[in-house]
């Protein structure tokens, strides 16, 4: 969201000739003005996947709830990490008692700056200065009906625990999944 | 099919924390469950439900009793209020549905350092998942 960008700027010579002309092409084009402290929410997704044979309607479920969150807002960069790269950070003991697991076994997770990250369209993006707002820690198991996120949020070092059980794992509990982990990150949010 | 909202708080509600329970509650009845708010717990009752939101293990949550937790109703929707800081609501930070049925709260959520939007839920979800309609936006 910038205030002009390079194409829109002095594409044409006549118009570039009229300083008048060039100034009402600048404010037409602009279709948003930017805003003070405006930036991108940052995601970390993590897959912790329990079923034993890497079951794919639990991959196809974590897919769902991730795309669900990222490709719905334009405003958002995330990065997707293996189960494996968080047990490096945590710690194996922390990463397998996820579930019940407190607010200083997630500390490690707070200072944590990615460097490559991705659009919502899955795109990546090098660099980009982003800051991770949300940790979003993803079991999904439509056989057993049930769904477990755990969201850690670095700037208040809070920590959301969310389970949903004994009914389908559909596109209803996924909306429900999704607007808690919103609402979470979006909890003293401050550009 | 009844269905009661419980509100646990130690502070009095706010008319913005009110007007959202209301518009809540006649969200659930208005998507066909008969949802009332019930302003009078019993102490035994209040710290069962307790119990059923500080119980963040899995294992331990399907152990506990919910007798007097569901009462007699066919579900419960209870939340925690995070008490006003200088008049300003603060939000939720523990939220449970339990059902007959299931040993287990089918929607639980615990928040640890931070709050959120009390039942800023839409309650159509809310009343699907309690409803568990199999083909709910499917």
């Amino acid at each position: 969201m910038s205030l002009t960008d390079g194409k829109s700027r002095g594409t044409s010579r006549a118009w570039g000739a009229c300083p008048l002309a060039g100034l009402i092409t600048t404010l037409w084009a602009t279709p948003e003005p930017a805003q003070a402290g405006w930036r991108e929410l940052g995601f970390v997704f993590v897959h912790m996947d329990s079923s034993e044979d890497k079951d794919k309607d639990a991959r196809r479920c974590y897919t769902q709830i991730r795309k669900a969150i990222t490709s719905e807002n334009s405003d958002l960069v995330h990065v997707r990490l293996a189960r494996d790269t968080l047990a490096r950070k945590l710690g194996e003991d922390a990463t397998s008692s996820w579930l019940s697991a407190d607010r200083k076994a997630f500390e490690p997770l707070v200072k944590w700056e990615p460097s490559t990250w991705r659009d919502g369209a899955g795109k990546v993006i090098k660099g980009g200065g982003y800051v991770v707002d949300a940790w979003v820690l993803i079991d999904c198991q439509p056989a057993k009906r049930t769904l477990d996120i755990v969201t850690v949020a670095p700037a208040t070092g809070s920590v959301m625990h969310l389970h949903l059980g004994e009914r389908d794992i559909n596109k209803n509990s996924r909306e429900l999944a999704k607007s808690f982990v919103m609402g979470h990150a979006w909890a003293d949010w401050s550009p | 099919m009844g269905v009661e909202v419980v509100v646990l708080r130690e502070h009095e509600l706010l008319g913005s924390e009110q007007r959202g329970l209301d518009k809540f509650v006649a969200g659930l009845s208005k998507q066909g469950l008969a949802a009332r708010h019930c302003e009078r717990v019993a102490p035994e009752r209040v710290a069962e439900l307790h119990a059923w939101l500080d119980t963040v293990d899995p294992k331990s949550r399907r152990k506990l009793p919910s007798k007097l937790a569901l009462g007699d109703s066919a579900a419960v929707i209870v939340l925690r209020m995070e008490p006003p800081q200088r008049r300003v609501a603060k939000g939720m930070n523990a939220l449970a549905v339990l059902v007959r049925g299931p040993k287990a709260p089918i929607l639980w959520m615990h928040l640890d350092g931070a709050s959120q939007p009390p039942l800023g839920q839409d309650p159509k979800l809310i009343a699907a998942l309690v409803k568990n309609e199999k083909g709910a936006l499917r």
